[in-house]
């Protein structure tokens, strides 16, 4: 009964957005020695999911989406923290490389992606911004990630997706990695016309998209 | 060239939730965290804001081929200035920059923490959008006082005006480096909190419409209604 409470718990604190909240229920979940990567999985994650379902139909925003899932990782420290020292097991997600392209300088809304994929399990290495496509090139053959994901909030540097992606078939290193573009100056056409794997209109979309191509569940 | 002053920008918390694209009603209802985060960065925030508006107001030569000659032989171009500048007797071309001070802090704070750091960004988007509306006010009750009527502002990276053609041409105009406002090849200006315009000055000149059915992000942009309250 108390095991479910603090599940219950978890989930409303991420949905809420109060992290003293959840690493309080992480901090008694470890305590009670349960287990962790059930907690995870059926306490935070739920949570996140419920936040990026009504980010997606518009009835949450954008500082709801970024609140939730920085109080998944608070909690998620503690619940990682116990699963390391027992030696259990979470199922590995993947690993995306992300970056906003070369000419734009916008962060924020890439840190944003960096921020909810890390909250969904996946190890993320964020480039920065304005990275150039042989960045991007030497980052696949350093990481080997499953994923890279390109933003370009500017009309004029979406360019730089086709030609990243141009780059890594040169490289012969497009069959190895999936592309996924994003921002505000991108369209699901845009990314169709430059042969991109897929298109997030969105934070939570972006994620979505990742989960599909990995056919990560849940 | 003339810098214009503006007295202290009139914007509240509500303006900082929009502009990290929420809508104020909602989050004061069921986040009293992101209120009072939004409060802080905006007590924060306003002490880094450096506004300054940079303008220049010529007289129109001409206008041949969708490209509006301006006294001296600036240009603008393109479908969206010929059809609203075209009877313009005078344009006004104006740059709204807040600094770099509050998007340095902001960039630095979302490394840790990126719940208050969405926050000063917002701070920075609203405090450049009332700079903008400021300058815009000023600049029409000026126009009206001189018996003309005023274009809606236009501002590179409209359908029509792309961002490339359109900022080049506006930076040879106003020459920001005196303001620490640099443009990069990508037609990115730095600090990044900062806006430029136009307004076309005649007698008979086509007013009101709505900006954003012009925003060339009108296709993506969730927040159109956060801009025109009438849009459905």
């Amino acid at each position: 009964m108390i095991e479910n409470d603090l599940i219950a718990e978890l989930k409303e604190a991420v949905i809420q957005g109060i992290p003293e909240k959840a690493v309080a229920a992480a901090e008694r979940v470890v305590e009670l020695q349960m287990d962790p990567v059930e907690a995870f999985e059926s306490g935070l994650k739920p949570g996140i999911s419920e936040v990026g379902e009504g980010f997606a139909s518009g009835k949450l925003y954008l500082p709801d989406l970024v609140l939730s899932a920085e109080t998944m990782k608070a909690a998620a420290k503690v619940l990682e923290a116990e699963i390391s020292r027992t030696g259990t097991k979470r199922s590995e997600v993947g690993k995306v490389v992300l970056g906003t392209v070369q000419g734009d300088l916008h962060d924020i809304g890439k840190t944003i992606v960096a921020t909810l994929l890390s909250s969904h399990g996946f190890d993320v290495i964020d480039l920065g911004v304005n990275i150039s496509p042989d960045q991007y090139i030497e980052a696949v053959r350093r990481e080997k990630p499953d994923v890279i994901g390109m933003s370009s909030l500017l009309t004029v540097t979406a360019k730089e997706l086709g030609i990243v992606i141009s780059k890594l078939k040169e490289q012969d290193l497009r069959e190895d990695v999936k592309v996924i573009v994003g921002g505000g100056a991108v369209t699901s056409s845009y990314a169709e016309e430059i042969e991109a794997d897929g298109y997030g209109q969105n934070a939570e979309l972006g994620v979505r998209m990742t989960k599909f191509l990995l056919s990560v569940e849940g | 060239m003339p810098i214009w002053k503006s007295q202290d920008l009139d914007f509240g918390v509500d303006a900082v939730l929009r502009g990290q694209g929420a809508e104020p009603g909602a989050i004061r209802e069921r986040s009293p965290r992101l209120v009072d985060l939004a409060e802080r960065a905006l007590e924060e925030g306003t002490s880094l804001l450096e506004p300054t508006t940079l303008f220049r107001e010529l007289d129109v030569e001409t206008l041949r081929h969708e490209r509006l000659i301006l006294d001296g032989g600036s240009t603008l171009s393109g479908t969206l200035i010929a059809e609203h500048l075209g009877p313009a007797d005078r344009v006004i071309s104006i740059l709204c920059t807040v600094g770099d001070a509050l998007e340095d802090h902001a960039g630095e704070v979302s490394q840790e923490n990126i719940v208050y750091g969405l926050a000063l960004d917002g701070v920075g988007s609203a405090a450049v959008e009332a700079l903008a509306n400021a300058a815009c006010k000023h600049f029409e009750d000026q126009a009206v006082e001189l018996g003309f009527q005023s274009s809606i502002p236009i501002s590179p990276g409209m359908v029509g005006w792309p961002v490339e053609k359109g900022q080049p041409e506006i930076f040879e105009i106003l020459e920001p480096e005196q303001v620490n406002v640099q443009l990069t090849e990508y037609g990115l200006m730095k600090p990044r909190k900062s806006l430029t315009m136009v307004l076309g000055l005649g007698p008979t000149m086509k007013t009101g419409g709505r900006t954003c059915d012009f925003c060339a992000m009108r296709e993506t942009c969730r927040y159109q209604d956060h801009y025109d309250p009438h849009h459905a």
